[in-house]
């Protein structure tokens, strides 16, 4: 999440329009990033922003710290994507191409590996994904996830480990 | 490179490059300037003239209403346009003054108090996002309010309105929020002993014989209520004050608080008919899945077994040997929790550790949500 300066958050908490602008122009690109490992549609990954941003616009008033910032608004983004995915059927719309066309990877991982991977963690529910993104694309500690997810640490704990034997077991069934 | 660094890797090969719409920034920021916001219900002191533009408002709206209710479905145009609020709710004027000090009583969804019988109340029912407002109830006034949307032919707005409560509170007044929440998922119900449970201004209590939450911030107070037989739902109580005149508004808040009651009441548990609902239970859970084979019927007994699979994991790549247990007592929101514990020793491939998976059930052994504790931080034979 981008490090925002905590007098930004504090003029639109105290409804500086031009503020939260700022907030928006700084946020979307990360925050679209976090919904689309969700929802992995860019149609409702986009709507799930939106919609994010919405309720911080609405609820940002209630917000005590601005420290609290990138938490508050991360619990938002996650919220709105996994209301996208519960909220109508799935669209998918994954561009798995775009895993070729990041540069200097390559050596690590085949890039072969890497779609079939994605294709594994395409087929995960909504809430697998969630956990797994935070911790492992968001680079969250587990408490953060959990916290992200409006659970506690212990469930998130034992989400993760499932969520990861279920994409262990998907990839098995990639043929 | 391990099974989670090569997820990491392809999260970031994938994402990292994705960009979103170029207008998405400016679509937001232009929706943002047309929907109002929560703050508007707090600390607004409404003398005469902020009072006067909160009646134009409110009679707006009612020509607005009319002009829908009179428009017909055939009405609504066909590029993105913002329509008034839509009022979902309003305050009710009591008809008569209420003699100081009587008390009016509540009794609906699920719930029932007591609260001063000269507040005004009204109904919303309006379902947002994981969240209903129920009810308003004070001194001030309440508005739960749809602002409706016509998207336009290129427009991606998945909403057709957007929905948000108004709590309006002047000077000597004070106003109840009160909402039900249904999400996002938590694993379990309020436990006072789980402080990870609590954000920093939040506390502990008790209201209406079950574990709640309350966080005081001086001019507004917030209960979070548990649901009965619900693990995941929860009852919101929030309540702005605006003086002179705090301290009394204040014990009204707290004594519609204390007066709360659940309705129905909360099944009540027999401790002792736990080994009969753990059976029931645990055949349920065995006739689903088999992971669950290994675990006694009987509270407190132990049982060993050779198992391939924890339950609701993937299948392990070799055989463990486990020591079973199962546990079960009744909570506080009228379920039972049913714990059921697997361990295993160390050797040579694999440190010693448990898992914990909990079934919550209902009062009559029927299997509900199932969930995990904390995992061990090593799982033996993982695939």
């Amino acid at each position: 999440m981008t490090v925002i300066a905590g007098r930004v958050v504090l003029a639109a908490r105290s409804g500086d329009a031009a503020a939260f602008a700022a907030l928006v122009h700084a946020e979307t690109p990360s925050a679209y990033r976090l919904a689309l490992s969700i929802v992995r549609s860019p149609a409702e990954a986009e709507d799930a922003v939106q919609e994010a941003f919405l309720r911080a616009w609405r609820d940002i008033g209630s917000l005590r710290e601005a420290e609290l910032w990138p938490a508050w608004f991360r619990r938002l983004i996650v919220r709105s994507a996994l209301d996208q995915t519960r909220r109508r059927p799935r669209v998918r719309e994954v561009d798995l191409d775009l895993a070729s066309d990041v540069p200097g990877l390559e050596a690590a991982v085949h890039p072969a590996d890497r779609l079939e991977l994605m294709a594994a963690f395409d087929q995960l529910a909504a809430d697998d994904r969630a956990i797994l993104a935070l911790r492992f694309f968001s680079d969250l500690e587990i408490p953060d996830a959990a916290s992200a997810l409006g659970i506690p640490l212990g469930t998130a704990k034992s989400r993760l480990h499932r969520a990861l034997g279920r994409l262990r077991d998907q990839m098995r069934q990639e043929p | 490179m391990n099974p989670e660094e090569r997820l990491s890797d392809a999260l970031h090969a994938t994402l990292d490059a994705a960009r979103p719409s170029p207008d998405l920034e400016d679509r937001i920021v232009e929706r943002v300037a047309v929907v109002g916001r929560r703050t508007m219900r707090s600390n607004v002191r409404l003398g005469f003239a902020g009072m006067a533009a909160l009646l134009f408002v409110v009679a707006l709206v009612a020509v607005a209403v009319g002009l829908r209710s009179n428009a017909g479905p055939g009405s609504a145009g066909s590029s993105a346009t913002l329509a008034a609020p839509i009022p979902t709710s309003s305050a009710t004027a009591s008809s008569s003054p209420a003699p100081a000090g009587s008390l009016a009583h509540f009794d609906r969804d699920g719930l029932a108090f007591d609260y001063p019988a000269s507040w005004k109340t009204s109904v919303s029912g309006l379902n947002m996002h994981y969240i209903t407002i129920l009810d308003f109830l004070g001194t001030g006034s309440g508005l739960a309010t749809c602002t409706a949307i016509t998207p336009g032919p290129s427009d991606k707005f998945i909403s057709s309105e957007e929905c948000g409560a108004n709590l309006t509170v002047g000077a000597g007044q004070v106003m109840v929020e009160l909402s039900s929440q249904d999400g996002p998922p938590r694993g379990g119900p309020i436990d006072p002993n789980d402080p990870s449970g609590l954000d920093p201004a939040g506390k502990y209590v008790t209201v209406g014989g079950l574990p709640a939450i309350f966080e005081d911030s001086g001019a507004t107070l917030d209960w979070t209520l548990s649901v009965p037989g619900d693990i995941e739902s929860r009852y919101l109580i929030h309540a702005e004050i605006k003086g002179p005149g705090e301290d009394e508004m204040r014990a009204e808040v707290e004594a519609l608080v204390a007066s709360i009651r659940y309705d129905p009441p909360v099944a009540v548990l027999d401790p002792s008919d736990g080994p009969r609902i753990a059976a029931i239970g645990l055949a349920k859970a065995k006739a689903n899945d088999p992971s669950f084979d290994c675990f006694p019927s009987v509270p407190g007994a132990t049982a060993t077994a050779t198992i391939l699979q924890f339950p609701m994991y993937s299948s392990l790549h070799k055989p463990l040997p486990v020591t079973c247990t199962t546990a079960i007592e009744p909570v506080a929101i009228g379920l039972w929790k049913m714990t059921l514990t697997e361990s295993w020793t160390a050797a040579s491939d694999r440190s010693a550790g448990s898992l914990t998976t909990t079934i919550w059930l209902a009062p009559d052994g029927t299997p509900g949500e199932t969930d995990g504790g904390p995992a061990p931080s090593e799982m033996p034979y993982w695939p």
